[in-house]
This record gives structure tokens, C-alpha cells and sequence, in this order.
């Protein structure tokens, strides 16, 4: 071998040789991803982390989604199997507060309500299948369906459970969505509501003693135990993060459940997700109909959800203000402070943000009790 | 049957369960108030007087009281 065969097997392992269209246009995603994230401040926990991923992804030669890259083990070691969506859950549980729902249950039934997106978004995906270069199967709309649910640890967790190949872009859906939740979610709430009713205020929530607290995550779980087991992943490692938050006897592992381990495990996370947008899987029609349908599934959501608060107000002896119904797409807590502005652009003195919380954190559970329907009653009906 | 059909099953099935799920959890969380509240109600506290906060809590906690009181009075 001579000098100048070295130099050409080197160009022939450069970048500039082996690129294709597809990885540049996806590291070109990624670029503005990583954008959004810093000049913009789309959820950029989430969206640098994986913009991060998708350019590491797309690097031709170095293979670092692969299964011996680095990605690749993320992805295997976390992503493949559930185990980091249930990992973050416990954190989530462990900064949520349940006080507001408990103070007003009622506020459970508009979590409920917002989940009717996540199945609209469902049929749509199965519509979308007649189309030409389209093709999603039940288990992968009930993934694309489950963006609805505003929730991006139970989308990735469904997905990964359900339909493993479209696992890049719906959780790219999920969390762009969530992230966008402060435009989407206002105009909407302006149609269906009038001036009369978003001025409606509410009443002061009571005060939630310490041991309603600690008993409500142990009844919610023992409730999840006996009707639906397939949601138990979800809402127990939920539970498990709330009641170590609320017993106050094991501050320590409270305090890394919501601070360290969830801050680790989204470095993790983010990555593994994003190296899973590698361009020929991602740069797709199939791409282009999830994130459509993602779309569809947050509009719907937020519009059942107002439309039963205000059905709940015509029949309910204290008011409720429609707005706060929106809240219950969950999106924690992004939802509840867009519910509070856009009630205070109608009156300034009008706070409904503890209001809003209680329909937020029943989103969570709401959305985690419909994915463990699609995880009980799919797997039989394919 | 089509995948439609299915799906109309899914959504039928999934809307459901999603509300039955949730109208139990209510009526439990009502009940789980109720027993607590009638028959474990929380101590009254001993006046949050932790060493971490002595003069200006309380002096705080004046403040907030007179201006509840204030209110409250404004309100008539």
C-alpha cells in the first residue's frame, strides 16, 4: 500500500464521501431543534437533548445509534424495554401535588374528558392508513393516538411497548406538542367558551390535610391494581414518587427522584429518543401523518376537556370557570399556567391556576389509565 | 372486522374505562376525605414557631392576619 492508496481509503471514510441527502436534512432537524430549545425555550430540557441525539444519530461511518454506539446502548438499555418513561415518572410523581384534586375531585372527570383526543387521534391514524405510502397499523395508531395524552413518558412507554419502529417521531410529536401547548391551546379556548363564562370565578380550594395526601396515592394504586394492571408500570412508579414525596420521612429519596435521578435519566432519555431519528426512518410520509395526527389529538383534547366543564358548571352548585377544563390534556404544568393567563387576560384579578392544577394532575392519571387500556385490549385485537 | 371497526371498538372501550376508572377514583377520594377529615382531623398546630423563622414569621404571619382581617371586614 502507498501513500497515496492511504489517502484515498481516508476520503473514502470522511464525512464529506458518505453523507447522504436524508442524514443532512436530519441533522439540519436537529440544528433547529437545538434552536428552539435555546432561543426559544421550547421545553429545552427535552428538545436539546434529543436535537442533540439526531445530529449524533445522523453521522455517517460512525454508527453512534447503532448497536455498539453509544446511542444504541442508551437506547437498549432504557428505551427498548420501558424503563427510563417509568424512571422520569417517579420524579414527576415526586414534584406533583395532588392536594388540589383532592380538595376538589370533581377536577378528576375533566382529566378524564381530554383523554377522548387520544382515541380521536387513534381512528384518524387508521383513516390515514387507506392513504398511499402510509401504512400504520392498530398498535401503531393507538402510539400515534397516545400523543393526545400530552404526556411524554406514556407516549414513549406505549410506543415502546406497542410499536417500536415509529418511536422517533411520535416522541418528537409528544414533546413538540407539549412544548407548543402556550399557542395551541388559547385560540381553542377562545371558540369554545364565551366572555361570561371565562370571567367565572372560583372558589378558594380547602386545605388538604397531610394524611389525605399520603392515603390518596395508596387508594389510586390500589385502585389501578384491581381494574387495570397493565396501567400498574405508569401509575405505580407515579405513586411510588408521590408518596416518598408526601410522607416526609424519606425526604432523601424524594429529593433525588425529582432533582437527580430525573435530570439523569432525561440526559439518557433525550439522547436514546433522539437517536432513534435516523433519516430513513424518520423522513417519512408516516412522519408527516404523526405529527398531523398529534395535532389533531391536542386540539380535541383540549376542547372535550372544556366542553365537560362546561356541562360540570351548568350542573355543579359552585361555578366552575370552562377554561380550566383544558387543563386536563396534563402537559404538567404547562397547561394550567396557560388556563390561568388566559383567564386573567379576561379578568387580571381572576386566579385559577390551583384551579387549573387540579385537572392537570388528573390528565396525568388519565392519560396513564388509557394507555393501559390500549396496552390491555390492543395486543388482543391485533 | 375492519380496522376501523376495531379502531370505533378501541375508542367505544377506551373512553369508557377511562371514565368509569376516574368516576370510582372520585367517589374514593370523596370517602377517603370524609373519613379523614371526620374522624382523623389534623391537630392544631402548635403555632409554626421552628427555630429556623422566629421574629420575622411571626411578625409575617401578623401582617397576614391583619390584612385577612381587612379584608374580610371590607368585604361587609
Amino acid at each position: 500500500m502507498n501513500i497515496a492508496n492511504a489517502f484515498q481509503e481516508f476520503w473514502n471514510a470522511t464525512g464529506v464521501m458518505n453523507f447522504t441527502i436524508g442524514q443532512l436534512v436530519m441533522i439540519l432537524v436537529g440544528l433547529v431543534m437545538i434552536y428552539l430549545a435555546i432561543a426559544k425555550k421550547y421545553e429545552p430540557l427535552l428538545l436539546f437533548t434529543i436535537g442533540f441525539g439526531a445530529i449524533l444519530a445522523n453521522i455517517p461511518v460512525a454508527e453512534i445509534s447503532g448497536p455498539e454506539g453509544f446511542l444504541g446502548i442508551f437506547y437498549q438499555a432504557g428505551i427498548a424495554n420501558g424503563l427510563f418513561p417509568l424512571l422520569i415518572f417517579m420524579g414527576v410523581g415526586a414534584m406533583t401535588d395532588f392536594g388540589p384534586m383532592i380538595a376538589n375531585p370533581k377536577t378528576l372527570l375533566l382529566g378524564a374528558a381530554a383523554q377522548v383526543g387520544i382515541f380521536i387521534a387513534l381512528l384518524g391514524a387508521l383513516v390515514l392508513d387507506m392513504f398511499p405510502f402510509i401504512s400504520f397499523s392498530l398498535a401503531d395508531a393507538a402510539s400515534i393516538g397516545i400523543i393526545g395524552g400530552a404526556d411524554g413518558p406514556t407516549a414513549i412507554y406505549v410506543t415502546s411497548q406497542l410499536s417500536m419502529r415509529l418511536l422517533g417521531p411520535i416522541a418528537v410529536a409528544a414533546y413538540s406538542y407539549m412544548s407548543l401547548v402556550p399557542i395551541i391551546q388559547p385560540p381553542i379556548i377562545r371558540a369554545f367558551t364565551t366572555k361570561k363564562e371565562r370571567v367565572i370565578k372560583m372558589e378558594q380550594l380547602r386545605h388538604v390535610t397531610q394524611l389525605e395526601k399520603i392515603l390518596f396515592p395508596i387508594a389510586a394504586l390500589a385502585l389501578c391494581i384491581v381494574l387495570l394492571p397493565t396501567a400498574t408500570p405508569l401509575i405505580g412508579s407515579l405513586m411510588f414518587g408521590n408518596l416518598a414525596k408526601e410522607c416526609g420521612v424519606v425526604n432523601r429519596i424524594s429529593d433525588t427522584l425529582q432533582n437527580a435521578l430525573i435530570n439523569i435519566v432525561t440526559i439518557f432519555l433525550g439522547l436514546a429518543v433522539g437517536s432513534r431519528m435516523e433519516a430513513q426512518y424518520f423522513l417519512t410520509f408516516e412522519t408527516l401523518g404523526i405529527l398531523a395526527l398529534g395535532l389533531v389529538a391536542f386540539g380535541f383534547g383540549t376542547m372535550t376537556g372544556i366542553l365537560l366543564a362546561k356541562v360540570m358548571n351548568k350542573f355543579s352548585k359552585e361555578d366552575i370557570n370552562p377554561i380550566i377544563g383544558a387543563a386536563g390534556v396534563s402537559a404538567v404544568p404547562m397547561a394550567a399556567r396557560v388556563a390561568n393567563k388566559v383567564g386573567q387576560e379576561e379578568n387580571p384579578h381572576n386566579f385559577l391556576l390551583m384551579h387549573a392544577m387540579g385537572p392537570n394532575v388528573a390528565g396525568v392519571l388519565g392519560s396513564a389509565v388509557a394507555a393501559g387500556i390500549l396496552l390491555a385490549v390492543v395486543p388482543i385485537l391485533m | 372486522m375492519s380496522s376501523i371497526e376495531q379502531g370505533l371498538v378501541l375508542m367505544l372501550v377506551g373512553v369508557a374505562v377511562v371514565f368509569i376508572f376516574l368516576v370510582i377514583l372520585v367517589f374514593i377520594t370523596k370517602l377517603l376525605s370524609y373519613v379523614v377529615l371526620r374522624y382523623f382531623p389534623e391537630k392544631e398546630k402548635p403555632a409554626p414557631k421552628k427555630p429556623s423563622a422566629p421574629a420575622a414569621g411571626s411578625r409575617d404571619a401578623e401582617i397576614a392576619a391583619a390584612i385577612a382581617a381587612a379584608t374580610a371586614y371590607s368585604k361587609r
